[in-house]
């Protein structure tokens, strides 16, 4: 049977590190004339995943939806990259990723102290 | 496999960039006084052309296109003493600002460093994740 809080968690995982390479991407072309920031929301993001799941009741795997992030202003080249919100987000999004490992950690902890308890 | 370590090879890309973009700078800096360079003429400040580069939608790398001579006319300098002035004792110097360069250089160091970040994290992450084998 599988574990729903196991799927939200693996989701949350999957999210992260999608995000976590977006977000790379950006702080990479930091420099680069024209180029566009990029974001995913992870909001919607698990949104999107819990309501595959609910459909068909198999664990869903959903694309991710990459939009251009606001910007306040645009450089002169057209770089919508702002390094320093970039980073934040950054920190969030890896402030996001450990609790899902934490979390998952966890549970399996409990697990095992089932498993070994007499 | 490396669909997996992709994140490190998009932000090497962009150290690679940096540092490219560093080494300029430092021969602008460098060059700053020479009035004469095997093409002819005084040195001729350069510049970098970052292009974006696609491994697929999420992972987008960085590239230098190309190296561009920047077109701003040279510093004049009366000198007549000097073995490269011209027939009205002026000397070309390249026009290149020191400042503009240095500011150009922290602004490298920064989009450097925030790139090494960016590696450290997705170590971490990495590292973290394969923890959970060992609960």
């Amino acid at each position: 049977m599988p574990d729903k809080t196991h799927m939200i968690l693996e989701h949350m995982l999957d999210v992260a590190a999608f995000r976590n390479k977006v977000l790379t991407s950006n702080i990479a072309n930091a420099d680069t004339p024209g180029y566009k920031a990029k974001d995913i929301s992870f909001q919607k993001e698990m949104e999107k995943a819990a309501a595959m799941e609910k459909a068909d009741g198999t664990e869903g795997k959903t694309d991710f939806d990459i939009y251009e992030s606001a910007t306040t202003m645009p450089n002169r080249d057209g770089n919508t990259v702002n390094v320093n919100i970039e980073m934040a987000k950054v920190a969030e999004n890896n402030l996001i990723y450990d609790t899902a490992v934490q979390l998952i950690a966890m549970k399996q902890r409990m697990k095992k102290s089932i498993l070994t308890s007499q | 496999m490396e669909e997996m370590f992709l994140p490190l090879t998009v932000s090497a890309t962009a150290l690679e960039a940096q540092k490219i973009r560093m080494n300029t700078i430092a021969s602008n800096i460098a060059n700053v006084n020479s009035t004469s360079s095997p093409e002819g003429g005084p040195y001729k400040r350069k510049d970098v052309m970052f292009e974006s580069y696609l491994y697929d939608e999420s992972d987008v790398g960085v590239n230098i296109s190309r190296i561009v001579e920047d077109e701003r006319p040279p510093r004049k300098v009366y000198d007549p003493g000097h073995p490269d002035a011209d027939k009205d004792g002026y000397v070309s110097y390249p026009n290149i600002n020191t400042i503009e360069e240095m500011v150009n250089l922290i602004d490298a160091t920064h989009a450097y460093e925030a790139n090494l970040t960016l590696i450290a994290v997705y170590k971490d992450m990495f590292t973290k994740t394969l923890a959970l084998t060992q609960v």
